[in-house]
C-alpha cells in the first residue's frame, strides 16, 4: 500500500476487515475494550457487559480506525496513535477503541511514587 | 504426603502476572491457605515502578517454623501471562511444576511491550541459540526439557465455566482467574481443598457473593487439574502451629503497629515508595477499637494517631517538630530521595533538641534509582545527614519482630534524649509478609518513656539547662515563655554568638550522646549470632539477619561454622563489642546490599579494623539465603575478595 493511499484509509477510518484477516468476533468488534491485564476478557458498550473475546453477536460491527484518534494495542499491551494501529492491524496485532481497567484495581495496586 | 512429617516440609513457590491483575490477592489467599493449615510462612513481592500491567511476582516459602529467606529455584509456579511465562520458566526445580494460561503460548517475545529490552534480548538469543522460536511455547518446551511439568489451564473455558455455573456477569467472574491459577497450583503442590476454600473465605470475609464465586472457582479448577492431569500424590500434613492464632503483617504494617503501640500521636509523610504504606496503614487505624485481650493488657479502649499527609517531605519534617514542640509523640517516614530534602531539618532538631523519629525506607539509589527494589544504600546518608556537628541515634532493624520493637524504641529514644531517631529499615522488609504469633509482638515488652519532664514548671525554669548529663527536662507549652532556635543559644532558648555559651552548649550536646551511649546496653547494639568461637565471622545489618541465619545453617551442613555479627545501631557506635568480635575472627566476611560497603568503612572509621571480603547485591531483588551461603562459601574456599550476586527475576 502506498503512502498516498494509506494517509488517504486513514483519514476516511479505516475498517481494519480491509486491512486485515478478521473474524467476527469481540476480539475485532468496534464496540469491545479488552481488561487491560487479560486482554482475553473485555467490556462490550454495546451491550454492556463483559465477554470472551472469542464470542461474537449480530451486532458485530468491525473496528475503524481514524489517526485523529488513540487506541490500545493488547498485543503490544500499548495505547497507540491511530497511524500506529494501522500499522499494528497490518503485523496482525489486536487493536481496540480503548482498554478495560477495572475500578478494584485499587485493591492489587502497591502505593508506588 | 500421608506418613511424611511436617517439620520436613519447605516448600517454595511463586505466582507471577501483570501488576494489578490479582497477583497480590493471590499471594496473600496463598499465604492464609498454609498458616490456616499450621505452617509459618514469609511472602515477598517484586513489582516494577510503572504500576500497572508490567510483570510483578510474589514468592511464597513455607516451613513449620518461620522461614527466614526465599530463594530459587521454587518447586511451582503459576503465571497467569506470557511475560511471566518467559520470565519464570527457569525459575522451577526439576520435578516442579508451572501452572500457565494456554492460551498464551502462542505469543511472541517481540510483542511483549511491557518486557524490558535487555530481558527480551537475552531471551532471543537463548531461543536462537537453541534453535526455537522465540515464544512462549519455547519457553514451556524448555522446562518440560528441564523435567518441569507444565500445566496449561483453558482460562477462557473455565472462566465461562466459571459464570454458568453462577450466572455472574463475566466482569465479575473474570477477577477468578487468579484463584483459578492459584487453586490448581495450591492444589498440586498437595493443599486439600478445603483449607483453600478456608483461606479464600478468610481473605474475602465481609464479601459473600465473592467469597462463594472465588471458592467455586477454585472447585472448577481442580476438577480440571483431577481430569487432565491428576491430582497430587498425596496430601500435605497439617502444620505443627494448627489453631493457633496468627497474623500475617507487612514490615510496613509491623512498624506502624510498633508505633501505635509506642505511643505515637502524630505521623507525617509525603507518599514515597516503600514507605508509603507504613502511614497508609497508620491512617486506616487512626481511631481502632481494640481487641479484648489488647484492651486488658494495655488498659485502653482505643488507640490510633493523627496522620498528616503534607505537600512535600520538608514540610513532612517540619509539621512533625512542629507537633512535637507541642506536645505530641511523632515520627515521619520516608525513603531515601525523600530523606534527602530533610536534611536541613534534621540539624535544627538536634540544635533544637526536638524528639522526632524519622523512618527511612530504603529503596535502590542512587537518585529515583530502582524506586520499588531493595537496596541498602541510605547508611552513610542517615548517619551523615544534616549540617553541622549533628549526632543522631540511628537503629537498623532485621526483621519485622526486631523492627516492632524498635519502633517503640525509638519513640522513647527520640523524647527521652530529646533529638532525631532515624529508624532504618527497607523495601525488602515492607514488601514481605511473615506470619507472627501474638507472643512475637508483646505490647508490654517495651513500656513508653517520655523522658525528664516538668509538669509545672517555674519561672526560673530553663528549656536548655546545663545538665551533667546533657538533657535538660523538657516542659509543656503554653505555661512559661518557651523559645526554640536553630541558632546557638542560652539555657533560656535565646539566640547567642557568645564564646562561652557555645562551649558550654557544645559540650552538653556531646554529653548527651556519651549519656545514650551508656545506657542503652550493649544488646541493643550489636548482636553475635552463633558459635562465638567460629573463625569465620559474617558481617551485616539490617534485612539480612534472618537470610544470613538461614544461610549458616547450609554452611554448616557443608562443613563451614560461622558467626554472625548484626550491627544494630550506628550512632553511638558500639566500637569495643564489635572490635572483641572482629579481632577474635581468622576471616571476616561484611555482606551488604550497597557497592560501597558503607558498614564496613563505618566499622574502619570507628574501629580501624578492615574487612577485606565481601557479598555484596545490588540488583534490588531479595537476596537469597543459598546465594549467601555460595558466596561465603567461594570466598573460604578460593580467598576470593568480593563475590557478587544477583539472582532474581
Amino acid at each position: 500500500m502506498s503512502m498516498k493511499q494509506e494517509k488517504s484509509d486513514v483519514e476516511s477510518g479505516i475498517r481494519i476487515d480491509r486491512i486485515s484477516r478478521i473474524e467476527k468476533k469481540c476480539a475485532f468488534c468496534n464496540y469491545w475494550r479488552p481488561n487491560v491485564f487479560y486482554s482475553f476478557i473485555g467490556y462490550c458498550e454495546r451491550h454492556n457487559k463483559y465477554t470472551l473475546d472469542i464470542d461474537t453477536c449480530s451486532f458485530f460491527e468491525p473496528l475503524k480506525i481514524n489517526e485523529n484518534k488513540l487506541y490500545w494495542c493488547s498485543t503490544c499491551k500499548t495505547r497507540i496513535t491511530g497511524y500506529e494501529a494501522l500499522q499494528h492491524v497490518k503485523e496482525g496485532h489486536r487493536v481496540h477503541r480503548g482498554a478495560y481497567v477495572d475500578p478494584d484495581i485499587k485493591e492489587e495496586l502497591y502505593s508506588v511514587f | 504426603m500421608h506418613g511424611v512429617s511436617n517439620s520436613s516440609i519447605d516448600l517454595k513457590f511463586l505466582i507471577g502476572g501483570p501488576q494489578g491483575g490479582g497477583i497480590e490477592s493471590a499471594g496473600q489467599i496463598a499465604l492464609k491457605t498454609f498458616v490456616l493449615k499450621g505452617y509459618q510462612v514469609i511472602g515477598t513481592r517484586e513489582y516494577q515502578s510503572n504500576i500497572m500491567g508490567a510483570h510483578s511476582y510474589f514468592t511464597i516459602r513455607v516451613k513449620p517454623e518461620r522461614p527466614g529467606a526465599i530463594n530459587f529455584p521454587v518447586d511451582a509456579a503459576t503465571v497467569l501471562d506470557a511475560e511471566s511465562v518467559l520470565t519464570h520458566f527457569t525459575d522451577v526445580k526439576k520435578d516442579g511444576f508451572i501452572v500457565y494460561d494456554s492460551s498464551t503460548r502462542k505469543t511472541k517475545i517481540k510483542t511483549i511491550a511491557p518486557m524490558p529490552k535487555p530481558l527480551k534480548e537475552r531471551l532471543i538469543k537463548f531461543f536462537e541459540e537453541r534453535g526455537m522460536e522465540p515464544t512462549a511455547e519455547s519457553a514451556v518446551k524448555v522446562a518440560e526439557e528441564n523435567g518441569v511439568k507444565t500445566i496449561g489451564l483453558p482460562m477462557r473455558d473455565l472462566i465461562r465455566k466459571v459464570a454458568s455455573a453462577t450466572n455472574a456477569p463475566l466482569s465479575r467472574v473474570s477477577k477468578t482467574l487468579n484463584t483459578i491459577g492459584l487453586a490448581t497450583t495450591l492444589y498440586l503442590l498437595g493443599v486439600e481443598p478445603n483449607w483453600i476454600e478456608k483461606a479464600i473465605a478468610t481473605h474475602f470475609a465481609a464479601k459473600k457473593k465473592v467469597v462463594d464465586m472465588n471458592i467455586l472457582a477454585a472447585r472448577i479448577a481442580i476438577e480440571y487439574v483431577d481430569e487432565n492431569y491428576g491430582g497430587p500424590c498425596c496430601f500435605l500434613p497439617e502444620g505443627p502451629h494448627l489453631g493457633k492464632e496468627t497474623m500475617l503483617a507487612t514490615g510496613n504494617e509491623i512498624v506502624a503497629m510498633g508505633k501505635v503501640v509506642g505511643g505515637l500521636t502524630m505521623q507525617t509523610y509525603y507518599p514515597i515508595t516503600p514507605a508509603s504504606d507504613e502511614a497508609l496503614f497508620l491512617e486506616g487505624h487512626r481511631n481502632f477499637e481494640l481487641a479484648p485481650w489488647a484492651e486488658e493488657v494495655l488498659g485502653l479502649k482505643k488507640l490510633g494517631a493523627v496522620v498528616l499527609q503534607t505537600e512535600d517531605e520538608l514540610s513532612a519534617i517540619m509539621s512533625a517538630l512542629g507537633a512535637a514542640v507541642a506536645g505530641a509523640r511523632t515520627s515521619t517516614s520516608t525513603s531515601g530521595p525523600g530523606f534527602a530534602l530533610m536534611n536541613e531539618a534534621i540539624s535544627l532538631a538536634i540544635m533544637a533538641e526536638i524528639p522526632v523519629v524519622i523512618t527511612v525506607w530504603q529503596r535502590g539509589g542512587p537518585s529515583t534509582g530502582l524506586p520499588t527494589r531493595e537496596g541498602q544504600q541510605d547508611l552513610l546518608h542517615t548517619l551523615f545527614s544534616g549540617h553541622g556537628d549533628n549526632p543522631k541515634i540511628v537503629v537498623a532493624s532485621g526483621d519485622h519482630i526486631e523492627a516492632y520493637y524498635d519502633a517503640i524504641k525509638a519513640l522513647n529514644w527520640a523524647e527521652k534524649y530529646q533529638t532525631p531517631v532515624i529508624h532504618l529499615v527497607d523495601k525488602y522488609l515492607a514488601s514481605t509478609i511473615t506470619s507472627l504469633h501474638r507472643e512475637d509482638i508483646n505490647p508490654l515488652k517495651a513500656a513508653i518513656e517520655r523522658g525528664k519532664f516538668v509538669e509545672n514548671p517555674g519561672k526560673d525554669y530553663l528549656r536548655y539547662k546545663i545538665t551533667e548529663d546533657g538533657i535538660s527536662p523538657r516542659a509543656p507549652m503554653g505555661k512559661v515563655p518557651l523559645t526554640w532556635t536553630g541558632l546557638e543559644h542560652t539555657e533560656d532558648g535565646m539566640p547567642t554568638e557568645d564564646p562561652i555559651v557555645r562551649d558550654q552548649m557544645m559540650a552538653k550536646r556531646r554529653r548527651k550522646f556519651e549519656t545514650i551511649a551508656r545506657e542503652i546496653p550493649d544488646s541493643e547494639k550489636v548482636v553475635l549470632h552463633g558459635d562465638p568461637d567460629a573463625k569465620i565471622t559474617l558481617v551485616s545489618w539490617g534485612s539480612t539477619k534472618p537470610i544470613i541465619l538461614e544461610a549458616m545453617k547450609l554452611l554448616e551442613k557443608d562443613g563451614i561454622k560461622v558467626n554472625f555479627l548484626q550491627l544494630r545501631l550506628f550512632y553511638p557506635f558500639p566500637v569495643k563489642p564489635v572490635l572483641d568480635v572482629l579481632t577474635n575472627a581468622e576471616l571476616v566476611i561484611d555482606i551488604e546490599q550497597n557497592d560501597l560497603a558503607q558498614a564496613a568503612f563505618l566499622i574502619r572509621g570507628y574501629t580501624g579494623f578492615t574487612i577485606e571480603h565481601f557479598v555484596k547485591k545490588l540488583t534490588g531483588r531479595a537476596l537469597w539465603d543459598t546465594e549467601v551461603a555460595h558466596a561465603v562459601k567461594r570466598i573460604v574456599e578460593t580467598g576470593e575478595k568480593e563475590v557478587v550476586v544477583s539472582g532474581g527475576a
